[in-house]
């Protein structure tokens, strides 16, 4: 195992991409496989770029797609031609639905 | 009387015995969900027994959000749906802990997360309840409440507003 430590920007603005400008203030320790942690310092050299840098640059990306995904949806074309044709011609609730629903009714209540 | 309650997620509810088998939603449930509760990210809601004692045992769970949809064009669909931006509700988890299978919970859960997403967006509109599945296996789990896959490549279901309506509605108290 090997250890890279990061350093995350806190304590700014966000930036147009949601990742803080500004000094690097805190810093996220964490343990690598040796297998893992070499391919990274290969990519990091083939990109021209210190690891911990390289290392920053992944993980905000990833960080900002989860995040977008669970506020932003860009439907693609396939999503929106089937959200679209679902929206016109809405399917009936199934038999599985209609007995969960009546399993609900039966037996929980909504407390709040 | 109910057997379980559907209850916000609080402190009297205990969350780091909750085990689904999935790590991911066991830790999104033990160190996030309060956080993005308080801060209005998203909410969580929480299954127990009616006559559950404190701490009281999660039996299962379910976290409800707004989620911005958008498309260039939306090919067939009647006139009237702006192009730029429509809301939908996302259900982003849903868990079921290990010790509680078997009783139905998964289905009440659903069941239960399509009535408050309805009335949602009953109250400020929607095109309809947005999940995602965390697995392919879920992918057949969902289908059969009626959740279709919105791309073949994609672990994303959708399920349109209207066809929340079952009819049937679940006792709030």
């Amino acid at each position: 195992m090997l250890t890279f430590g990061v350093k995350t920007k806190l304590k700014t603005a966000p930036t147009k991409r949601g990742r803080p400008a500004g000094a690097a203030t805190k810093r996220i320790n964490t343990r690598f496989p040796v297998d893992l942690a070499e391919k990274i310092e290969y990519a990091a050299a083939l990109r021209g770029v210190a690891v911990a840098a390289f290392i920053h640059e992944a993980v905000a990306d990833r960080a900002d797609r989860i995040i977008e995904a669970e506020s932003h949806w860009q439907l693609t074309r396939e999503e929106s031609v089937n959200v679209a044709a679902m929206i016109a011609k809405p399917p009936k609730p199934t038999q599985t639905m209609r007995n969960a629903t009546k399993l609900a009714a039966s037996h929980v209540v909504i407390r709040s | 009387m109910s057997s379980y309650a559907l209850e916000l997620l609080a402190g009297c509810h205990s969350r780091g015995e909750f085990v689904s088998g999935l790590e991911s939603v066991d830790r999104y449930l033990r160190e996030t969900a309060r956080s993005h509760l308080e801060k209005g990210v998203s909410v969580t809601r929480v299954l127990v027994a009616a006559d559950a004692i404190l701490p009281k045992a999660v039996l299962g769970y379910f976290t409800l959000s707004n989620i911005t949809v958008e498309a260039k064009e939306w090919p067939g669909v009647p006139r009237g749906l702006p192009r730029q931006s429509v809301s939908a509700v996302l259900l982003g988890r849903l868990a079921v802990a290990q010790s509680a299978r078997g009783q139905g919970i998964g289905s009440m859960l659903v069941a239960t997360a399509c009535q408050l997403a309805r009335e949602t967006i009953a109250r400020t509109g929607g095109v309809g309840l947005v999940v995602d599945a965390a697995n392919e296996d879920v992918i057949g789990f969902y289908a059969r409440y009626g959740f279709r896959r919105v791309a073949s490549d994609s672990l994303r279901m959708f399920l349109p507003a209207a066809s929340l309506e079952t009819g049937m509605e679940i006792a709030k108290g």
